[in-house]
């Protein structure tokens, strides 16, 4: 059925995101371990790069607090990625209009906020370091990503409603 | 207060058994128990009618207030 292979390809798209996710983790660990324990290395390589243009030990600071927001963009991740293959569990049990899913929704949305909240931080950092003189990809404020926040959250009390509704019926005769 | 539900005293009176009016109204036994037994939030007047109809009484014979406080107290 076409709705089953939605289903099994978000499902296995799920898994794919959760290890992404795992490494992702693993690899801004490493970095700011790195950068603890090869400082001078790290100091070193841009040195080299920016040739006494801009403060080193500031950068490396920048580069430490963009390390830490992206393991708490992992937090948030796993969050939204382990909510969502539990509604997607129900969906293929038979019965996703519980009450559970609403609960699941409202913490996909709170998950959602903390994803803009350290978008926010990251901006911060990225502004900081384009200043004194670092090369950036630049950054723009996420509009969508608050809209989609807002969305969640409607949706998770529409859901929520709407299985309160369901089991008053349900106990109708 | 809390709405109780005589269903179990008219069928008596009628010598009638749940199955019987299972049948009769053509609602499902489980439903029918779930009304007998006070566990129903609400009934539908289609529902009401038809059990009336069968057991030959009016709703209030079917339906009175007690008491008791009630889930929603």
């Amino acid at each position: 059925m076409q709705r089953d292979r939605v289903l099994k390809l978000s499902n296995a798209l799920l898994w794919v995101m959760f290890w992404l996710n795992i490494v992702g983790a693993a690899a801004f660990l490493a970095f700011v371990l790195f950068s603890f324990g090869f400082h001078q290395m790290l100091f070193d390589l841009l040195a080299r790069k920016y040739a006494g243009r801009l403060d080193i030990d500031m950068l490396i600071v920048a580069m430490r607090s963009l390390m830490t927001i992206g393991l708490a963009a992992v937090a948030v991740a796993w969050v939204i990625i382990r909510q969502l293959q539990a509604i997607i569990a129900t969906v293929a049990a038979g019965d996703p209009f519980v009450a559970a899913n609403a609960r699941r929704l409202q913490a996909i949305g709170c998950a959602l906020l903390g994803w803009q909240l350290v978008d926010l931080a990251m901006g911060g950092v990225i502004i900081w370091t384009a200043r004194i003189g670092a090369d950036t990809g630049g950054w723009t404020p996420n509009v969508a990503g608050w809209l989609v926040t807002l969305l969640v959250f409607v949706l998770a009390r529409v859901f929520a409603v709407g299985t309160r509704m369901r089991d008053e019926l349900e106990s109708t005769i | 207060m809390a709405i109780e539900v005589r269903l179990d005293d008219l069928l008596h009176a009628r010598r009638m058994t749940l199955t019987d009016l299972s049948h009769a109204v053509d609602i499902t036994l489980a439903n029918l128990s779930i009304l007998k037994t006070g566990k129903a939030k609400a009934i539908r007047f289609s529902t009401l009618e038809a059990i009336c109809r069968v057991l030959d009484c009016q709703p209030g014979d079917l339906l009175t207030i007690t008491d008791q406080p009630g889930e929603a107290e």
